[in-house]
């Protein structure tokens, strides 16, 4: 019995070495038929793909790998069906042998064990020893040899299982390395923002990618700023993003009206996204020249306008957010304020719907954050509200992304 | 609380309800894009939803065009003020019409007011 298990452990190491199953059963089963006396053995894994057991790996004077037999066919069909070992004594009584792989090989089956290969309840395939030599009138498969072809099937079970739990580890090793990769390329189009522009940006990603975003451009006189959040998250969220991104440069690039950017990026979005996936976004235009902001809000919830006396208006949303409707429906409006000692307050519903004592914050707290900080800087009441969720005394669920506008900060 | 999509003879019954987000409308899509093309009349019931997010919003234009791809009808019978709040604020109210607003549902968050305190956040 040593001499068995010697070889079941050997194919554990060989498995563990090279982390390939059949390379292990390659170099186990020779020894453990020759050492039982058998003429040959064979591994056939269930393909539930194409429903056929397929053969891995054999041992013996004729090479049967690649050989394909459909699920419930034959006597290791049966087997892998039944999940029951099975012992055939003599094939020549037994009407599922298929005798046409003998007559293809030209390997006459004499009798043979066929062992079922599960981890757990899930079935991965069948072994199979074929003719054993047994001395007179002994049993062709007595109690001691099976219980070795037991351990071996247990052993390669085992080592199927641990391959599909390492290729699954592997796929999420790169999945996490893709995401890992998102994100980094997420955080290189989030534009650090030079002072004196007449705005400042932060945001606070929940999870490693973000859904939310902000960006600008300087053209000319005009400043460009975008604050947007894509519906969903995770990569296909962040791909969006970019998107969007892209989208918003090259049509300020081109000089063009928030109205116009937002039409824009409507009608190329509504083209591209396909169901159900969209961008709120509240765009908004800087001229130093003409001294007046202009914007745009769409489907970006109410924004904040707070004038430096304490009172404030909600600039709300005018139209549906980008890539929903078709051009016909969507007629966002662009609004016009002077310069001013006054201050926008755009935010995303991480910050609206951040939670303070359990009850949601909603525009009334984001007007008595407003108010707190109206004296600091544009940077530094910036980064002021955004530490009130850095350090939990507002509890989010979502990404954080603040802008604040303040036409008395250009420079 | 269960988001749900019953298809009864020609009509798809789609019920929202509890928070309707990321972490609950995967399965949901997928059971809106396998609702038979034979379906000619699909509902949608938010009365009982307490928080949605941009992913809940996106399974509720996942219904509207996929019933728009089958030639089918398509109605929002009720949502909670929640809900409503969010279409308004978005202003989806454009995309979507609703048929009526529940006087109450979906154990709605707490939300400040004006004569909440905030001096506990600075």
């Amino acid at each position: 019995m040593a001499i068995e298990l010697d070889i079941v452990a050997e194919f554990l190491e060989a498995y563990g070495q090279s982390g390939n199953v059949i390379n292990a059963l390659d170099s186990a089963l020779p020894k453990l038929i020759e050492h039982i006396g058998c003429e040959a053995g064979s591994f056939f894994f269930g393909d539930s793909a194409s429903s056929e057991l397929v053969c891995q790996s054999c041992a013996g004077p004729v090479d049967i790998r690649g050989i394909r037999v459909p699920f419930g066919s034959g006597i290791v069909g049966r087997v892998f069906e039944s999940q029951a070992l099975d012992t055939v004594e003599s094939v020549e009584s037994d009407k599922d042998h298929e005798r046409s792989v003998d007559e293809s090989s030209g390997f006459v089956t004499r009798n043979l064990l066929t062992l079922p290969v599960t981890f757990k309840d899930s079935a991965i395939g069948v072994l199979q020893l074929l003719n054993r030599s047994s001395e007179d009138n002994a049993d062709v498969f007595p109690m001691p040899f099976i219980q070795v072809a037991k351990a071996l099937a247990s052993g390669l079970a085992l080592g199927y299982h641990s391959a599909q739990i390492t290729d699954q580890v592997r796929e999420n090793d790169a999945l996490l390395r893709d995401v890992e990769l998102a994100g980094t390329v997420q955080e290189a189009l989030t534009p650090t923002i030079p002072e004196g522009l007449g705005f400042a940006a932060g945001i606070l990603p929940f999870k490693q990618l973000s859904g939310d975003f902000y960006d600008y451009l300087e053209v000319g006189s005009r400043v460009y700023v975008i604050e947007g959040d894509v519906s969903g998250k995770g990569v296909a969220a962040s791909l969006t993003m970019a998107q969007a991104q892209v989208l918003f440069r090259t049509f300020a690039r081109a000089n063009r009206t928030c109205q116009e950017i937002a039409l824009l990026m409507n009608s190329e979005l509504h083209r591209d996204l396909g169901v159900s996936r969209f961008v709120t976004a509240f765009i908004a235009c800087i001229d130093r020249e003409s001294r007046v902001v202009t914007c745009v809000n769409a489907g970006h919830g109410e924004v904040l306008k707070l004038e430096g006396s304490g009172e404030s208006m909600h600039i709300q949303s005018s139209s549906p957010p980008l890539g929903i409707v078709g051009m016909s429906d969507f007629q966002p409006v662009e609004e016009t304020y002077p310069f001013g000692g006054w201050r926008l307050w755009v935010v995303t519903d991480g910050i609206s719907e951040a939670e303070l004592n359990g009850a949601e914050i909603g525009m009334d707290g984001i007007r008595a954050i407003a108010g707190r900080y109206k004296d600091l800087s544009l940077q530094e009441a910036l980064d002021s509200a955004l530490n009130l969720i850095r350090s939990k005394k507002l509890a989010t669920r979502d990404d954080a992304t603040l802008v604040i506008v303040d036409t008395q900060a250009i420079q | 609380m269960s988001n749900t999509v019953e298809v009864s003879g020609q009509t798809a019954q789609v019920t929202l309800s509890g928070s309707v987000d990321i972490n609950t409308t995967g399965e949901l899509r997928n059971a809106i894009q396998a609702v038979p093309t034979s379906v000619k009349s699909f509902v949608i019931n938010a009365s009982d939803v307490s928080y949605i997010d941009s992913s809940g919003v996106a399974v509720m234009l996942l219904v509207k065009q996929v019933a728009e791809r089958s030639s089918a009808s398509f109605t929002i019978t009720s949502v909670s003020p929640m809900v409503m709040k969010v279409l308004e604020l978005a202003k989806l109210d454009q995309v979507f019409k609703v048929q009526s607003v529940a006087s109450q549902g979906g154990e709605n968050k707490p939300a400040a007011g004006p004569s909440t305190d905030f001096s506990d956040l600075f």
